[in-house]
C-alpha cells in the first residue's frame, strides 16, 4: 500500500503544450529526447500537419503538428520531441517527433484521475487512448500508433 | 535545337539528381529520355498550364514547371535553364530544372516515406539523407508525370 502511494506521487507522465490550449500527455518512457531549434527538412506532398522530418541517430522522424492536425492553425514550435512507440508488443520500437509551443512537464498521473475526453477539438477521440484530470483539465493521453503509423486523414 | 540523350544504362545505380530551387529529386537515369537546355523551350501555343513546349521525336512535348513544393508555376524562373523530358504514354513531358547532374543513389542512405506523410498519388517514393545537405527525395518518372498531369488536369 505504500508502495503504491508511493510510485503514484512519483512523475509518470509527461504534460506537452501544443499552443493555442490544446495540450496533452505521454508516458514517462516514450518521451526520449527534448531537441531545442531542430534542424527541420521540408517534404513536399505532404499534409499540412506533418510536412517535415528531422534527422535523429541515422533515422528520418516525421514531425508531427497536432495543433494543425487537430485546429488546423500551426502553433509557435519552440521544442521538438522525439518520442518510441510500439503498435503491439511483438513490434520494433517506432520514432516520430511532436512540436510543443513549451517545454514538456514531468507530472504524476494515477487511475484516479481518468475523465471523458474533452469535447473540443473534436479529434480527440482518433488520437488519444485514455484521458485525465489535471488540474482541473481534461488532458488525452497521445495514441502515438494512430498519429505515427495511420495514413494521412481523408 | 541541342539534344543530349543522356547514357541508358543498364539497370544501375546511376541517378539523376534534379535541383529545383531548395528541392531536390532523384529518379533513375535510365528513365530520362533526354535533357534540353530550357532556352530550347517555345512558348507559343503553350498547353494549359504549361510553360512551352519541346520537339522531340517528332512529337511536341509540352513543358511544365513546379515550385519546390512541387505545384505548378505559370511562367519559368530565370534559374531554371535545364528541361529533363520524361516518357509520359505515347509521348513525353517536359520539366523544367535549376540543374541536372548524375549521382550514385545507395540503398543504406534511403528510407522510407513515413507513412503519416503518404498522401494518395504523392510522387515522393521515398527519402535519402544527404548529412549537411539536408535530404533528397527519391521518385519515378512515371509517378512524376503521373503528379504533373494529374495538376495539369491533362
Amino acid at each position: 500500500m505504500a508502495q503504491e502511494r508511493l510510485s503514484a506521487q512519483q512523475p509518470n507522465a509527461w504534460l506537452l503544450d501544443f499552443g493555442q490550449s490544446i495540450r496533452a500527455a505521454v508516458g514517462a518512457r516514450i518521451l526520449l529526447q527534448i531537441i531545442d531549434n531542430p534542424k527541420l527538412l521540408d517534404v513536399p506532398c505532404t499534409p499540412p500537419y506533418c510536412h517535415s522530418v528531422v534527422a535523429w541517430q541515422g533515422r528520418l522522424l516525421p514531425v508531427m503538428d497536432m495543433a494543425v492536425r487537430l485546429n488546423g492553425l500551426p502553433q509557435t514550435p519552440h521544442y521538438l520531441l522525439v518520442v518510441g512507440h510500439q503498435d503491439s508488443p511483438d513490434e520494433p520500437t517506432r520514432f516520430g517527433a511532436l512540436l510543443v509551443s513549451a517545454a514538456p512537464v514531468a507530472i504524476a498521473v494515477s487511475d484516479a484521475q481518468s475523465c471523458p475526453l474533452p469535447e473540443q477539438p473534436a479529434g480527440w477521440g482518433k488520437f488519444a487512448c485514455s484521458c485525465f484530470e489535471h488540474q482541473g483539465a481534461a488532458i488525452p493521453v497521445l495514441h502515438l500508433g494512430r498519429i505515427f503509423s495511420s495514413p494521412p486523414d481523408a | 535545337m541541342s539534344t543530349t540523350v543522356l547514357a541508358h544504362a543498364a539497370a544501375g545505380t546511376n541517378a539523376a539528381l534534379l535541383k529545383i530551387s531548395g528541392l531536390r529529386m532523384m529518379l533513375p537515369q535510365r528513365e530520362i529520355r533526354a535533357l534540353e537546355s530550357g532556352d530550347s523551350i517555345v512558348q507559343l501555343d503553350a498547353a494549359p498550364h504549361s510553360v512551352g513546349w519541346l520537339q522531340h521525336a517528332q512529337q511536341r512535348c509540352p513543358v511544365y514547371c513546379l515550385s519546390q513544393d512541387l505545384s505548378l508555376l505559370p511562367a519559368a524562373p530565370p534559374e531554371r535553364r535545364a528541361c529533363v523530358l520524361l516518357s509520359a504514354g505515347a509521348g513525353y513531358v517536359g520539366i523544367l530544372c535549376d540543374d541536372v547532374s548524375i549521382a550514385a543513389q545507395s540503398q543504406e542512405q534511403q528510407h522510407e516515406l513515413p507513412l503519416a506523410m503518404r498522401l494518395p498519388g504523392t510522387p515522393v517514393l521515398a527519402l535519402m539523407a544527404m548529412g549537411d545537405e539536408g535530404i533528397v527525395c527519391l521518385t519515378s518518372a512515371e509517378q512524376l508525370v503521373a503528379h504533373v498531369v494529374r495538376l495539369a488536369g491533362m
